[in-house]
């Protein structure tokens, strides 16, 4: 849930006009979307936000529970060190200012909320004023990042079908609860479907790459909640509706084509977009309301008293950051130029994502051709680990082959495929192997007979001993092979040739 | 010696030297319940099997030369708001009625370091709002001195047990006034210590930003010597100051020559002549004693009661949240779990508790947040800063601890606000966070015990005893 | 009750009467920042002996009447 709002009511007249406009190709029907999303991050910590129980996904329910997670009486809350610090990376690397905060109680009953209140972050959270930039330099400023604590799991059973509607009855399991979370608020700066399921992507690439969740949709340690509004540019902002349950990049794309397109209807047919809580049913592609503003609950917010103020200091804070490792944006930019790529390719995004850009980095140290290795590792490494299991050197190896031409890239291809399956090999044996060496060694050598021929005065002289001779005659190689010979190889040839005579 | 009149540190020294059994100790206390506790419902449960077991184990351990803790033997009762591992747990409610908690408090866990022997857990105005005991779902407690009236409240039931000889000592929870005004209507010590100084970890809550658990004795070395063991850091509680307990058996015997004491001129009027009578003999024992009594001015105390009165509910309306009939406690069954909460809560919590629980949702909710939860805050603000400024002048401050002695049953339960009004004196404590004890001194109406109240700084427990040990050696 | 509350938060408005404009609310009486743990696992409760004193519950977990007419 949101503090202060990102997005608009249409109903005030205080809104400002926003300086992020989209293009006009953006536009969908003369219409501008706004999107700002809040997404809530399981953070990677062995114990919960305020106790010691384990912070466990998938265990036998209520196994993972201590006085404090159950909210019995006379537990009190102990702030988790390692999640302030998980939280701090998360801040640092969206570039936003770690401030001292505070921790408020957000009360409302629900069965799954063991004290009745939520102990959360209200108007000092950690981390503000943030950005991040999505791959092709669009900038989504990051309006805060804040700790709180998730709830348990409720099951709905009996009646039809596990929903909430028409149950028996529901259990609750309290394994999750107070489980640290970081609920990252983004500012209603994203204009088009595309962009929101860049930005969760490459948000999910930052939590990676700090370690500060395993951020995994499909089992709920990141959740999405998507804020949309339309309207003219020119302007102020729409009133905003949040979609709820969004589970998947992809339904984050769906969830926010399907409400622009309800919302844009419904103003065209003289409607109007009334404030609401959506829910996502990602089954049948639409949202359904949940709840609308009027009836909105008080949370009767209040400074948790149970809790202090939490001030790191600027050491702590600088600690942090230096201790981040590079971001997905910097490690693309570093790939793309080692590569020769755009850092907006695919390729670089991708082998970023899994972590195997270093990987690339190192079969270009040993000499391999590094925008080869990234197609082999793009293509052949999605289930290797970030760390393939085929050493950097055979992967060398191979590209320096298909690059001399020694094999073409439909055998390259094959070789690569053998790394993988065995895991390494020495790639000269297996082509040879394959009978690929013999034939790419046989095209040379009859390329080096036809430049002689070209070159009699110039083989004379190298057989004579006039070394710089061999010069014109590689040249001449080079020429016919159209420059995919290996120059050392045609080398090693012209030698053999003039010691034969 | 009559059994009420055993001191803690008598016991405890005995106890270990092997002069004295822990069941000899205990088996007096329970020919005092037995004779008594039927008329003064002093406890909700008494813990017979337990308490017996725990004495056999320390007089076996004396006798083994095993080393004993510093309260060997000493039997102690506990307010039912501390969570007793596997021992019923009821805050006086239905709500939390046959609630075996699955852990120990902090203090319970200390006190049972210490070769303590509990003889069970005492009653309380319901979740320890109010100041009679009037307000427990299972019955009100007498005042062993006059079992016609209150033994004040919440903590009642721990004051009437030691008055009454049940215990040597024992625990209360002051979050307004509830250790030191039954204190003073029971003829006992009773210390309310800085905020921090003592974990709340297993305390049910009331209001959490003013809770603190404190004794109940007969003597000031008695209180000095529990303080010593109950106080000090716990990680479990984040509002734990991080410092050791204090030292203060050392303090009794300073004397207070040289201390400046300070009279409140703009006392907030109401108290009766007899209360005041005694104050002032209590000035003039100070006096006499070589300290100097100076002016001060508190000219928020008033107001500190709409503060407590708004803060305080606000807070619990939070904390008894929690009592929704899901994993613990009652639960009035209904066809949708919103018709649960309302049907357990209404059928599990009292009219006091409903009534504070009503005030402090109204107070905390969006609408008037800042004219009432918000100014009390700030109101809470004036109160410490009265404090400064008066502790700028003096060491210690002495007030009354209730403005009457015992009232009878009924007198002030039609009228809410008249019930608030015998904390106007221990409010302000509350508030600050600061430190302040109840010592018995003379008597008043109907030769019943008249209560002083020390004042004392944050953290001044060292002077506030040194205080009380003079006006005991005085009275 | 709800005319004692009234009268109550009539008595309450007695603060009006102070000058609060430039007063900082106080919250918490004591001064800590910073009061943290390390992230070490303790022991879990015994699921079954907190179950045991449950009013319901089924399959391990807290069994409630169905959740309608409430919001997450």
């Amino acid at each position: 849930m949101t503090i202060s709002a990102n997005t608009s009511s249409g109903a005030s007249a205080s809104v400002n006009l926003s300086s992020i406009v989209a293009t006009a190709e953006q536009l969908i029907d003369g219409w501008e979307l706004v999107v700002g999303l809040e997404v809530h991050v399981e953070l990677a910590t062995k114990t919960k936000l305020f106790s010691g129980s384990a912070n466990r996904f998938g265990d036998e329910p209520n196994t993972h529970i201590d006085p404090v997670t159950l909210g019995l009486p006379g537990a009190l809350p102990v702030l988790n060190r390692q999640a302030v610090e998980l939280a701090m990376r998360i801040g640092l690397a969206l570039n936003c200012r770690v401030q001292p905060c505070t921790f408020h109680r957000k009360n409302y009953f629900y069965p799954d909320l063991s004290k009745a209140y939520q102990i959360s972050q209200y108007d000092q959270p950690l981390n503000v004023d943030g950005f991040l930039m999505l791959p092709a330099d669009v900038r989504v400023g990051i309006e805060r990042a804040h700790l709180e604590e998730d709830t348990g799991k409720s099951t709905h059973a009996g009646g039809t079908s596990g929903r909430i509607q028409g149950s028996d009855y529901s259990l609750i399991d309290f394994n999750r609860a107070g489980v640290p979370l970081v609920e990252i608020v983004s500012r209603p700066d994203i204009r088009t479907s595309d962009q929101a399921k860049q930005y969760v992507g490459e948000l999910r690439a930052i939590l990676l790459a700090v370690g500060a969740s395993d951020a995994k949709m499909e089992e709920g340690s990141m959740r999405c909640d998507v804020n949309v509004s339309v309207h003219k540019l020119g302007t102020p902002f729409g009133t905003r509706c949040e979609i709820k349950n969004v589970n998947s990049i992809r339904s984050v794309g769906r969830a926010i084509d399907y409400e622009a397109r309800r919302q844009i209807d419904l103003i065209s047919s003289g409607g109007v977009v009334k404030q609401q809580t959506l829910h996502w049913d990602d089954s049948v592609g639409r949202t359904n309301v949940l709840r609308t503003k009027e009836d909105a609950d008080d949370y009767r917010y209040f400074l948790e008293p149970d809790l202090v103020p939490l001030a790191p200091d600027a050491a702590w804070i600088e600690r942090v950051r230096a201790a981040l490792p590079p971001l997905p944006a910097a490690r693309r930019e570093v790939l793309a130029k080692l590569t020769g790529q755009s850092k907006a390719s695919e390729a670089v995004a991708v082998i970023v994502e899994r972590g195997q850009d270093a990987y690339i980095g190192e079969v270009a140290q040993v000499g391999g051709d590094a925008a080869r290795a990234l197609i082999y590792v793009q293509q052949a490494f999605a289930e290797e680990p970030a760390v393939p299991r085929v050493p950097a050197g055979d992967v060398a190896a191979l590209s320096l082959m298909e690059k001399n031409a020694k094999v073409t890239s439909t055998q390259a291809k094959t070789l690569l495929a053998e790394l993988v399956a065995h895991g390494g090999g020495d790639v000269l044996a297996m082509a040879k192997a394959k009978g690929f060496e013999a034939m790419a060694t046989g095209a040379l050598e009859s390329i080096v007979d036809q430049a002689i021929a070209a070159e009699p005065g110039a083989w004379a002289s190298y057989k004579a001993g006039e070394q710089k001779a061999i010069g014109a005659l590689v040249g001449a190689v080079m020429k016919l092979s159209a420059g995919k010979a290996d120059g050392k190889a045609v080398t090693a040839l012209l030698q053999a040739k003039a010691a034969v005579g | 010696m009559s059994p009420s009149r055993r001191t803690v540190v008598d016991v405890a020294s005995a106890v270990a030297n092997g002069s004295l059994s822990a069941m000899a100790v205990l088996e007096e206390n329970l020919a005092a319940i037995t004779a008594r506790e039927a008329e003064i419902h002093a406890f909700n449960l008494v813990t017979v099997d337990q308490a017996r077991e725990r004495a056999t184990q320390i007089d076996a351990d004396v006798r083994a030369g095993k080393t004993v803790g510093r309260l060997a033997g000493v039997t102690i009762a506990l307010k039912d708001n501390m969570c007793t591992r596997g021992v019923e747990t009821t805050c006086s409610s239905k709500i939390l009625a046959g609630w075996k908690p699955p852990y120990d408090a902090t203090v319970v866990r200390r006190l049972a370091d210490e070769g303590a022997v509990f003889v069970g857990k005492t009653n309380l105005d319901e979740f320890a709002m109010g100041s009679s005991t009037e307000n427990s779902a299972f019955g009100p407690t007498r005042n062993p001195l006059d079992t016609s009236r209150v033994p004040g409240g919440s903590s009642g039931g721990s004051a009437a047990a030691v008055a009454a000889g049940f215990a040597t000592a024992s625990l209360g929870s002051d979050t307004g006034g509830s250790i030191r005004q039954p204190a003073a209507l029971c003829g006992l010590v009773g210390v309310k210590p800085t905020y921090g100084m003592v974990s709340r970890q297993g305390l049910v809550a009331f209001g959490s930003s003013l809770d603190q658990i404190g004794p109940f004795t007969t003597t000031v070395a008695d209180a000095a010597l529990l303080m010593e063991v109950i106080a000090g850091h716990d990680p479990l509680d984040s509002t734990s100051l991080p410092q050791p307990a204090p030292s203060l058996a050392g303090e009794l015997g300073k004397g207070v020559q040289g201390m400046r004491i300070g009279r409140i001129t703009d006392m907030p009027a109401g108290s009766s002549p007899d209360v005041l009578a005694q104050l002032e003999a209590a000035f003039d024992a100070l006096r006499n004693a070589g300290a100097t009594v100076v002016d001060v001015q508190m000219p928020s105390m008033l107001y500190g009661l709409t503060a407590y009165y708004l803060v305080a509910p606000a807070e619990a309306s939070s904390n008894l949240a929690r009592f929704d009939g899901v994993r613990f406690g009652l639960r009035v069954d209904a066809k949708d779990v919103n018709s649960m909460y309302g049907a357990t809560r209404a059928a599990g919590f009292g009219d006091e508790v409903k009534r504070r629980i009503m005030l402090g949702t109204y107070a905390l909710s969006a609408g008037y947040y800042d004219a009432y939860y918000g100014k009390a805050l700030k109101v809470r603000r004036l109160i410490a800063d009265d404090f400064a400024t008066a502790y700028a002048k003096c060491d210690a401050i002495l007030t009354p601890t209730s403005p009457t002695v015992a009232f009878k049953f009924g007198d002030k339960t039609s009228n809410p606000l008249a019930m608030y009004l015998c904390d106007v004196f221990t409010i302000p404590t509350n508030l600050a966070g600061h430190a302040a004890m109840s010592v018995p001194f003379g008597t008043g109406e109907a030769g019943l015990p008249v209560g002083v109240q020390i004042l004392a700084p944050a953290l001044g427990e060292a002077p506030m005893f040194r205080v009380a040990a003079e006006l005991e050696r005085a009275r | 009750m709800t005319q004692q509350l009234a009268g109550m938060l009539e008595h309450f408005r007695d603060v009006d009467a102070l000058d609060l404009s430039n007063v900082e609310p106080l919250n918490q009486p004591i001064p800590l920042t910073n009061v943290l743990r390390d992230d070490v696992v303790a022991p879990s409760l015994d699921r079954d002996e907190v179950l045991a004193s449950a009013p319901a519950a089924q399959d391990g977990r807290f069994r409630v009447p169905p959740i309608v007419g409430l919001e997450e």
